[in-house]
């Protein structure tokens, strides 16, 4: 046989290869949407949480005192029904304001930087993580679920900015059994078709997902904010500044009441 | 493992519920406070806007005093324009400064700009018809000097003015009337021609 003539290729080995690029090309694009995802919602979070911080607790406080307010103008006139009336809404409000500001789960301080501001260098290791490990490359129910609480680790450690854990996760994946892919040209084919097929169906998810996102007050906030704090203007604080100054009016009302 | 996997789920599940659209109270009541927040800012920008126009206005007369800081003045009268675009007493100096260094082009637009704002102010027309005498547009200026004399009947003036015009366009007539009218009004120099022009005659 002479060495020289290129190697001729199957028909499967062919299609194994088109395959394979395709495969490639689509986890590429698939651990891009990822992080777009993952750092979209971070973001939103941290957003959120800064305004619950800056400006939502103080609308707990400026309802409260309202109530107040509307509570002793209704005692002081008992006979009055729209007093009553009055006092009974405000008080409904403060309530309202108060349990869905308490119904978020406000994490400590400390734990929560002011932004999410994920460095490239985290950013390139999420990529080829996921790249790597994604549930929907996998070939297996097993391997999926294996993968899939593997994955929702490396987003926890993605939000949290933990680098070190990110690379502990890849290095761990990289010697498990998981990683090794089967022989065979058929079952490669089988499970790459497959693969391409998942990997589009999730595709599909997160850009839904992230559209939702996009979808809410809380983002269309953020981006105000955003777009503001470029023109050198804290939007946040100014809000803020402005409920102080209602909260303060508020209270000389009440004790003016009293 | 199973335990884990729930918790995980659960977590995923809390975090994105939270991003999800549900009535918010706290959070469209900052927007539209956002809103308003704007609406506020802008007013008191507007203001400060106008209020730095005025500055730059009162600058410009200082300056306008001496004749070497005469540029400094139009500089000042154009950052009072530049702040405030319906400033007619800015464009009113601004187009005198440019008739006293004979800039008759920039003159004339401030005049016309000034007029546009305040149609009725007599000084205005009588600078205006002054810059297009400049320019030996004396069909022009005729215009103006009667607008004047409607908006000021008594200006002895502006018929002085309007006389001097018609003689320089050849209408000795009309220039006679505008002389004669100046001088019954008061005007010396408006006798002076109409003796001059009746004794050419």
């Amino acid at each position: 046989m002479d060495t020289r003539i290129k190697k001729i290729n199957s028909p499967e080995e062919d299609e194994l290869e088109l395959k394979r690029i395709e495969l490639a090309k689509s986890s590429e694009l698939l651990a891009e949407k990822e992080l777009e995802l993952t750092t979209l919602r971070n973001s939103v979070l941290h957003f959120e949480h800064r305004y619950l911080m800056e400006v939502g607790i103080k609308y707990v406080e400026f309802d409260e005192i309202n109530a107040k307010i509307a509570e002793k103008i209704a005692r002081k006139n008992p006979q009055d029904a729209a007093f009553q009336e009055e006092s009974e809404t405000a008080r409904e409000t403060a309530n309202s304001t108060a349990k869905e500001f308490h119904s978020h789960e406000i994490p400590k301080e400390e734990e929560f930087s002011k932004d999410f501001k994920p460095s490239e260098e985290i950013k390139k290791l999420y990529r080829q993580i996921a790249m790597k490990i994604h549930p929907d490359r996998a070939t297996g129910e097993k391997e999926k679920e294996y993968q899939t609480r593997l994955m929702a680790e490396v987003n926890d450690a993605y939000a949290n900015g933990d680098i070190e854990r990110l690379r502990q996760i890849l290095q761990e994946w990289e010697s498990s059994p998981e990683s090794v892919i089967g022989e065979g040209i058929a079952s490669d084919l089988v499970r790459m078709i497959r693969s391409i097929s998942q990997i589009k169906g999730r595709l599909k998810t997160i850009e839904k997902e992230i559209k939702t996102i996009k979808e809410t007050e809380m983002h269309k906030m953020m981006m105000q904010v955003q777009e503001a704090e470029e023109n050198g203007r804290d939007l946040l604080t100014e809000l803020a500044d402005k409920i102080d100054s209602d909260i303060q009016l508020a209270k000389e009302k009440l004790e003016g009441l009293a | 493992m199973a335990d884990d996997r729930e918790k995980n789920n659960q977590l995923v599940k809390a975090k994105t519920s939270s991003l999800q659209k549900r009535a918010s109270n706290i959070v469209s009541r900052g927007l539209s406070d956002l809103a308003l927040l704007d609406v506020e800012k802008a007013k008191i920008a507007d203001k400060e806007r106008l209020l730095q126009a005025k500055e730059w206005f009162n600058k410009g007369i200082k300056y306008g005093e001496h004749v070497r800081t005469f540029d400094k003045a139009m500089e000042a009268y154009t950052k009072a324009i530049e702040l405030d675009p319906n400033f007619t007493e800015a464009y009113r100096k601004r187009g005198w400064s440019y008739y006293a260094i004979d800039e008759y082009d920039e003159a004339l637009e401030d005049y016309t700009k000034a007029i546009a704002l305040d149609p009725n102010y007599a000084a205005d027309h009588k600078n205006r018809g002054q810059t297009y005498d400049g320019q030996a547009q004396y069909d022009m200026a005729i215009e103006d000097y009667t607008k004047a004399i409607e908006l000021d009947p008594n200006d002895d003036e502006a018929y002085f003015w309007r006389g001097r015009a018609y003689e320089r366009l050849g209408n000795k007539s009309m220039a006679i009337s505008d002389y004669r009218k100046a001088c019954d009004l008061g005007d010396e120099d408006g006798c002076e021609n109409l003796q001059r022009v009746l004794r050419q005659r």
